[in-house]
């Protein structure tokens, strides 16, 4: 009976193990947009700032290579290094809002044509600062047609609001040509940078 | 007795109505292609001219002179024989206000309908064009200036990333040439010669060169190889007349410029696919993915699906295909292409497939016969304007090709059979293979032609990293490296990162590979 009892648990956990887990299914994805969303409004500006530079920097540096994949990894080594000695309460929130200033940063390729900064490298004196905010007016937009497509969103409510930003990447996929990730990274970003703080 | 100005003006109309009968002006197939503002100008130029030619021409006032069809022997005091003899002849003489005219509104009327017929005759979209052309030339202020020559900037050459330091490397000697800099420089430099007056040359030098080449191009055109020339052209161009109007009329009938026949043994979805009138807008956008279905239908819908993205949809790049040419016929028995191979015109005329394909076939024959006349047509064979492909699904993978004649031209029946689709599946990257190596005999999207290229490696290092629960969005730009068009693998296995999969990188890439090559073989005259 024993014996038994221990095969068919060795075969439920084999099974288990054949079956991927599903880490990027739907209520997973908003409820970790939901965490994103927390932790972005709860991490003073300033960190966010250095955050997002501090990917910027590594993204052109460091980290730079053709390969995705690659990138991706040393981004994610050097995001974990990066959180490894902050203190209490800022290593909790620092792994999501380093994910999420990492994900704006490789973003930035896709929400500005190769042209339009091949443009802007052309035209401005200051390129750097004109790219930040070509990528801040995109944001906007998206933040725009975000608002208009899926309504009015209580902002309060980071449940709703998780679930309508999941819900809009996912759809408009399609017809923005942009990847769920950036799309949902962008938002995120967007809209709890431009949302003013609530008094503590 | 009948006044002259009245027998004018009816014989302008009348002429003018044989000069629109001859030119097939009154048509309204032609009248519609001439658009709104041509239209407007026609309008515009009858009202103006035929005002005019009233006013001018008095006719408002009776004629001076009448004409008579005389049939007694005997002429009037103030009239005079014009042409006839005995009981049959016109006489014309002054008019005392007793001959027949039509009243000033009458005449008012014929006169703008003479400028109207006559407008309608000679302006068409082309001359509005042209006016508005004219307009520009006139009012731009360089118009008759050569434009200024800009300076070759080779140190900010857009095109020729790293020339400054080769350019720099070649002045000092490290470099025995200039490579493709050197060219870059050259094509820049160089343009087509301006004719136009030079911004510091004088007006009588100008005027001189102007007339100088007046006096050139005049001799030319009045030498007698010209005339010579012209006249042959007239009598190729004569005995080519019903060539001539024939090609008139398939460009305003809209004739098909290729005819291309998909059988599948499908069901017809009968959701309104590749309907003639609808096709344009129904394939212009498509999401990335076909939908997910169930049922009878499933199978066609994705084929729908697949067959428009790889060759209408206009998202990423330009249609391959006019989808109007394109006939799917839902439901062929699964040796069809065998029956179209052993009896071609009956089976093609039984699926109703026939008109348009002796369409496309005609409308060839016509371009070679009209090449003479330096109309020249795409260099395009029957077998790449007219095609045949069969899509047949149920049975074990196959593809063969058969060869076959009809109205004298050889084609080829293309066929692949692929197995049912797997229930529950969704993601069909098969049916996109499937279809596209019918369309392409050999298609092979390699991963040479993948944009993710020789980083395509799925190791389960990746497919461990993507099922981790930290740093969600991050690891989804991993996702850019893998293209399930090449090989879906374990991918395929995750619904819920199909969800999320960048299609909009490797399905555009996937598309465009396609339709490089599908042009290499069909295309439209």
């Amino acid at each position: 009976m024993r014996a038994r009892a221990l095969l068919l648990l060795s075969i439920a956990a084999a099974t288990a193990h054949a079956q991927p887990e599903q880490t990027y299914r739907a209520d997973l994805r908003v409820a970790y947009l939901k965490a994103a969303l927390g932790t972005a409004r709860e991490t003073p500006a300033e960190t966010l700032d250095r955050a997002y530079e501090y990917a910027r920097v590594l993204d052109r540096g460091a980290c730079a290579s053709a390969a995705v994949r690659l990138k991706v990894e040393c981004l994610m080594t050097a995001a974990r290094r990066y959180c490894k000695n902050k203190k209490a309460a800022d290593a909790r929130r620092c792994p999501i809002y380093m994910d999420l200033a990492m994900s704006n940063v490789l973003a930035d390729k896709q929400l500005i044509t190769t042209d339009r900064r091949y443009e802007i490298m052309r035209r401005y004196r200051d390129p750097r600062h004109e790219l930040a905010h070509e990528v801040r007016r995109v944001q906007g937009a998206l933040a725009v047609d975000f608002r208009l497509r899926m309504g009015k969103v209580g902002d309060e409510k980071d449940d709703a609001l998780a679930k309508h930003i999941d819900q809009y990447c996912v759809l408009t996929a399609d017809t923005t040509s942009l990847a769920w990730q950036a799309c949902a990274s962008s938002l995120v970003w967007f809209i709890t940078r431009e949302q003013p703080k609530k008094a503590p | 007795m009948i006044g002259t100005k009245t027998i004018a003006t009816l014989g302008l109309l009348a002429g003018g109505f044989a000069l629109a009968g001859a030119l097939d002006s009154l048509s309204l197939e032609r009248i519609v292609a001439r658009g709104p503002g041509a239209l407007f100008l026609i309008g515009c130029f009858a009202a103006v001219v035929g005002t005019l030619m009233f006013r001018f021409w008095r006719l408002g006032e009776p004629s001076g002179h009448y004409f008579r069809w005389a049939r007694d022997a005997t002429l009037w005091e103030t009239e005079a024989q014009l042409i006839g003899t005995g009981g049959w002849r016109i006489t014309i003489g002054e008019n005392r206000h007793e001959a027949l005219d039509l009243g000033p509104r009458a005449q008012r009327l014929i006169c703008i309908a003479i400028a109207l017929l006559l407008a309608l005759a000679s302006i068409g979209s082309r001359a509005l064009d042209l006016l508005g052309r004219f307009r520009h030339s006139v009012t731009s202020p360089n118009a008759t200036y050569c434009p200024e020559v800009e300076k070759v900037d080779t140190a900010l050459d857009p095109n020729a990333p790293g020339c400054e330091l080769v350019r720099r490397a070649y002045a000092l000697g490290y470099a025995q040439s200039l490579g493709d800099c050197e060219a870059r420089t050259r094509t820049q430099a160089t343009g087509a010669p301006c004719t136009l007056r030079q911004r510091d040359e004088p007006l009588l030098h100008y005027s001189w060169r102007r007339l100088d080449g007046f006096w050139a191009s005049l001799r030319q055109n009045m030498g007698s190889a010209h005339t010579q020339k012209l006249w042959r052209d007239f009598v190729a161009r004569f005995h080519r007349m019903d060539a001539l109007r024939k090609a008139e009329e398939e460009v305003l009938g809209s004739a098909p410029h290729a005819s291309h026949h998909i059988f599948t043994n499908l069901p017809d979805p009968k959701n309104g696919a590749f309907r003639e009138a609808t096709c344009a807008d129904r394939y212009r956008w498509l999401a990335h993915r076909p939908p997910a279905g169930s049922g009878a239908t499933r199978a066609s819908l994705v084929f729908e699906h697949v067959v428009g993205q790889l060759l209408f949809e206009s998202r990423y790049e330009p249609a391959a295909g006019y989808c109007r040419e394109y006939q799917v016929h839902w439901g062929a028995p699964t040796d069809i292409c065998q029956r179209i191979a052993a009896s071609p015109e009956a089976t093609l005329d039984r699926l109703g497939a026939l008109p348009s394909v002796r369409a496309a076939l005609e409308r060839y024959a016509l371009g070679k016969e009209l090449e003479s006349l330096a109309v020249r047509q795409r260099p395009l064979g029957p077998s790449s304007i007219v095609s045949f492909q069969c899509y047949l699904e149920g049975e074990a993978p196959e593809r063969k090709s058969t060869d076959f004649s009809l109205d004298g031209f050889r084609f080829t029946a293309e066929e692949i059979h692929v197995p049912v689709t797997k229930a529950g599946s969704v993601l069909y990257v098969d049916r996109y293979d499937a279809v596209a190596k019918l369309f392409v005999r050999g298609f092979h999207y390699g991963a040479l032609l993948s944009q993710a290229g020789l980083e395509q490696t799925p190791t389960a290092g990746a497919e461990t990293s993507l099922a981790r629960h930290d740093n969600l969005l991050m690891r989804l730009y991993g996702l850019e490296g893998f293209d399930i068009y090449l090989d879906p693998a374990w991918i395929a296995d995750r619904p819920d990162l199909l969800e999320v999969y960048p299609y909009q990188i490797h399905l555009k890439n996937y598309v465009q590979m396609f339709r490089r090559q599908y042009r290499l073989e069909r295309g439209r005259l």
